[in-house]
């Protein structure tokens, strides 16, 4: 499915690759309802500054997660 | 007054069946039942909607078991042919992904049958990974809490938020040097839409 940048950018906001998602979408209504759903959450985290998506947020927390990992080893 | 009895053929005004008490709750009877006619829904106070029998529901297991997947840190995406459906109402799941047909809350759940562990293995992790959010549903040291057997069982589940064409498969993965943790037959996943 063909999407806007906007579109994208909201997908992007919730899934990790969100022109994947939107391939892989039953019907272009659940796109479409997707993007309706988080766009004001979106808006609202982009307002804030420092944005990051959430691929960008996963690999942060993904580096948080190696340095709990060495620190806190389990016995 | 005015109460209703459904006898299997007619709606007739009784005094003994459906009743309305205080004016504001009905009470059915033992031996009388309500059957639901939209999709099999319920709905409820404030518009809430009960799933009904032909509402997603799924249950499958691995078919055959899986050797050597991780223990090397590999992290394994249980997805593949590698499962067998006991149900799949609305064949939503397909391959070890569940897709979710319609927008709700699901439950959405897993038992892991973990083999070949040996005190090399520490670290255990298993994820419940939707489109919203990874559900990080398992961290353990998987050789300690086995009390030191090569075979563990856990069970994890999750409820969570799913938009229509949102998956969800999981991912198991542990540690530390080798890659010879097997993961079994009674591994499962399942989950249902729950409103």
């Amino acid at each position: 499915m063909k999407l806007t940048e906007k579109q994208l950018n909201v997908l992007n906001h919730v899934v990790v690759d969100g022109q994947e998602w939107a391939d892989n979408a039953i019907k272009e209504e659940h796109v479409i309802a997707k993007v309706t759903t988080h766009e004001a959450s979106y808006d609202e985290a982009v307002a804030k500054g420092n944005y990051l998506n959430r691929k960008q947020r996963d690999e942060v927390e993904r580096d948080l997660e190696e340095k709990r990992r060495t620190n806190n080893a389990p016995n | 007054m005015p109460q209703i009895d459904f006898d299997g053929a007619n709606s007739l005004v009784k005094t003994d069946k459906i009743q309305g008490q205080s004016g504001t709750t009905v009470t059915v009877p033992t031996g009388h039942t309500v059957a639901i006619t939209d999709a099999g829904r319920l709905t409820v106070a404030g518009g809430a909607v009960l799933a009904g029998p032909t509402d997603a529901k799924f249950l499958a297991k691995i078919t055959s078991g899986q050797a050597n997947v991780t223990g090397d840190n590999t992290l394994y995406t249980a997805t593949g042919a590698i499962w067998t459906e006991t149900f799949d109402t609305g064949s939503d799941f397909v391959n070890g992904t569940f897709t979710a047909p319609e927008t709700g809350k699901y439950i959405l759940g897993c038992l892991i049958q973990a083999d070949g562990l040996t005190s090399n293995h520490t670290r255990s992790s298993l994820k419940i990974v939707t489109s919203n959010r990874s559900f990080w549903v398992m961290d353990r040291h998987i050789w300690n809490e086995g009390a030191g057997v090569s075979q563990v069982r856990f069970t994890e589940c999750v409820v969570c938020d799913m938009d229509a064409s949102d998956t969800a498969y999981i991912t198991f993965q542990v540690t530390a040097t080798d890659k010879h943790v097997d993961v079994q037959v009674d591994t499962s996943f399942y989950g249902a839409l729950l409103a």
